[in-house]
């Protein structure tokens, strides 16, 4: 899987050299490129806005034919994010029948980025919370906040 | 005045040698011949592609009677119309081609141009494509121009203006109503000229492949057909290959992240037509080749593409034998995979058939046929059976297509009698031990549970308590007419194909699993009458064997169907009787 290599390394040199706003980005391991390390600020107006997200980026062999696969090892209060020590999300462009080989890693972090934002509760992992994001927003904010304050702080 | 006359002379070869600084493609003639001829070529390569149309050769109108592949194209236009809202050219012949055979200009500087004489223009278009009243508006122009200029020099304007009638495709067919009509002779030449063209200006470019991030040349890569997206090979063959060595065919299609989310633009319109209708992106196998992919993946890609159309129709039966339960094709599968327009008017059909539904819910027999597509078995897609021909019905007979009297009469019989292991004639017994000897293949056979019974030592079966008829040699001794109760419950039939009574294996080496019914035994009697067997035992008598379907062909058609060996081949019968009902005696 040269290709991989090649790509991988490719597309994190271009981040380094462009980084995306609000996020920081650094390989764990040097020795392995497949696994990338993101600290992701949370987002301005957003109740998780003050806090700093770790999330793991694991990058398939087969990558970019199969899709990477994302998650917070910072534990949030989110509708996508899965709320037990895996923190694992799927959705969207992540899925494997919808994964494009051409969409690229940045493409993905700011997809994720943006879910911080704003929250797709129709494709909720977590029906709870996605519940509460629906019908009750206040109580959402109140508990993401608190969650943001205790795990995520900077 | 010397230097008058040189600057005359010059005058020509200073106009040619600066038209040879300007365009490095314009040829002067071989020194000794006319040294004030030359020739250039133009391109024709008009900003918006020009349509052109090619008549077919008898002179017919292009919008003749509607041929099969025809109807099926405009079926597709009209679905992409609805879709689009972007009409598509109308007519299958109108090509839209933007590279063109170019133009020949010869030219000739006499003596007195530019002063005096005008200019010679010879104008010609390789394959001859352009219309002559065309060719000699545009040698007219050379002339009106030079007279225009106040007779002087003019070849620069003249190629000048030549290159921007090109530009424009010389003013014809650029409307969308408009369509220039070419020779049909021409149309091959055109049509590859046009390829090779845009070919070779693909290779000229570089792309940037989505995939590997590199900048490739056009050599190495390839434009999709359908969407006009851009990868490089390698990086195709890589992800192609994993997804139909993995079976994932669904993804067979073009890798751009937005690609098939919006309308088809443009850029399709003046390549290949589509041949698809909008639903399906995925790759034609031929156009995998010219990528290429290996032979062999494409052909694996082919056979899972047409396994998957088979079974997302939900018309399709499967086969029935265990070990394979591939989709078949039945007269009803859809022939072709470029008409998966239709389906949705027509009443779906069920996979499966209740072999008891009235008929008119079941389809006529003609239409019974399937072929297996992974194993090639063919069989009745009704009673699953091997095929018996669209004159036999199925069996069992379905309860409607008997009359009351047969019914009945096929109830009594799966009640009271019991077909011969070897050769399914049924017998009934009318009083005496079980102990059967078939009338007609002289089997022995087990009146009660139809096992074999050796011909040496019949006895042996109700002695040996596995059997199951263990001490039973003397039930049922006042016949089976029912009078009497039932001991046993009949023949096996009405039960399921693998009754293999494994109790009896022991005893009896080929077990029977005897389903079939003689079902059109009409009328049930007259029995035979009671042959005598020899005392002290009364010969159990047998009736003849029910007309109709022969019953051993019955049994062949099941066998097939599970793909058995025969195992009432006659040498195995000598073999079991000589050798191992002996040592188990």
């Amino acid at each position: 899987m040269a290709t991989a290599q090649k790509r991988i390394t490719k597309e994190y040199a271009d981040i380094q050299k462009k980084p995306l706003d609000g996020m920081r980005i650094s390989l764990p391991s040097e020795a392995d490129i497949h696994q990338w390390q993101i600290l992701i600020d949370g987002p301005k107006g957003s109740p998780y806005e003050g806090g700093v997200f770790n999330l793991h980026l694991s990058l398939p062999m087969e990558y970019p034919f199969k899709p990477p696969t994302l998650s917070f090892k910072t534990k949030i209060y989110h509708p996508n994010v899965t709320n037990d020590d895996k923190g694992s999300m799927c959705l969207g462009m992540l899925r494997a029948d919808e994964w494009k080989p051409s969409s690229k890693i940045d493409a993905v972090l700011s997809f994720a980025q943006g879910l911080l934002s704003e929250p797709q509760p129709d494709d909720a992992v977590e029906g709870g919370i996605a519940r509460e994001y629906k019908e009750n927003k206040k109580e959402f904010v109140k508990n993401a906040k608190a969650w943001t304050k205790q795990y995520a702080k900077k | 005045m010397a230097d008058d006359l040189e600057g005359e002379e010059d005058e020509r070869t200073v106009e040619l040698a600066s038209l040879a600084a300007i365009y490095p493609e314009l040829v002067l003639d071989e020194p000794g011949s006319d040294p004030f001829s030359a020739t250039i070529s133009i391109e024709v390569e008009p900003v918006e592609p020009l349509s052109i149309r090619f008549p077919s050769a008898d002179g017919a109108p292009p919008v003749g009677p509607l041929t099969p592949p025809h109807s099926v194209i405009e079926e597709i236009s009209q679905l992409e119309i609805e879709e689009n809202g972007v009409a598509p050219p109308t007519n299958e012949d109108v090509y839209r081609i933007s590279h063109l055979p170019a133009l020949n200009l010869r030219l000739s500087l006499p003596e007195g141009y530019p002063a005096e004489k005008p200019p010679v223009f010879y104008l010609e278009s390789q394959y001859s494509w352009l219309p002559e009243q065309k060719l000699q508006e545009l040698r007219e122009a050379g002339h009106s121009l030079w007279e225009e200029l106040g007779r002087d020099q003019v070849v620069f304007s003249y190629i000048d203006h030549l290159r921007e009638a090109a530009e424009r495709g010389f003013d014809m067919a650029q409307a969308d109503d408009q369509v220039l009509e070419v020779s049909p002779d021409l149309k091959v030449s055109l049509l590859d000229f046009d390829l090779n063209a845009k070919r070779a200006k693909f290779e000229r470019e570089t792309f940037e492949c989505g995939i590997c991030l590199d900048a490739k040349k056009g050599t190495v890569c390839h434009r999709l057909l359908l969407c006009g997206h851009v990868f490089c090979v390698p990086c195709l063959q890589d992800y192609y290959n994993t997804c139909i060595i993995e079976g994932d065919i669904g993804s067979v299609k073009c890798i751009a992240p937005d690609c098939g989310k919006e309308p088809r633009v443009g850029l399709a319109a003046d390549q290949i037509q589509p041949k698809k209708g909008p639903k399906d992106s995925t790759l034609e196998p031929s156009e995998l080749l010219q990528i290429p992919l290996e032979q062999d993946t494409v052909q694996r890609y082919i056979k899972l593409k047409r396994k998957k159309r088979l079974e997302s129709d939900k018309r399709t039966v499967y086969c029935p034998r265990q070990w394979c339960q591939g989709p078949a094709r039945t007269s009803k599968s859809k022939p072709d995979p470029g008409e998966e327009t239709e389906s949705t008017d027509e009443t779906e059909e069920p996979r499966t058939y209740d072999r008891n539904a009235p008929p008119e819910k079941l389809p006529p027999p003609a239409e019974r046929l399937a072929i297996c597509e992974d194993c090639n078995f063919a069989f009745c897609k009704v009673c699953k059976a091997s095929w018996h021909g669209e004159y036999f019905t199925c069996f069992p007979r379905s309860q409607f297509e008997l009359t009351a009297e047969e019914k009945a009469s096929e109830d009594y019989m799966k009640l009271h009698t019991q077909p011969c292991p070897t050769c399914d004639a049924r017998a009934q017994k009318t009083h005496g031990c079980n102990h059967m000897i078939c009338f007609k293949c002289d089997t022995h056979f087990c009146y009660l549970c139809g096992a074999y019974l050796d011909k040496a030592n019949p006895y042996q079966h109700y002695n040996t308590v596995k059997s199951g008829c263990y001490m039973r040699l003397w039930e049922l001794e006042r016949g089976d007419d029912g009078e009497f109760g039932l001991g046993f419950g009949g023949g096996l039939d009405g039960l399921p194909f693998d009754v293999d009574d494994d109790e009896d294996e022991d005893d009896d080496p080929a077990p029977v699993p005897v389903a079939a019914v003689a079902a059109q035994f009409v009328p049930l009697a007259p029995l035979a009458p009671p042959v005598p067997f020899g005392p002290p035992r009364p010969q159990p008598p047998a009736i003849r064997p029910a007309r109709g379907r022969d019953p051993g062909l019955q049994r062949f058609l099941m066998m097939a169907r599970d793909d058995e060996e025969d195992e009432w081949d006659s040498d195995d019968l000598s073999d079991i009787s000589d050798d191992e009902w002996d040592d188990d005696a």
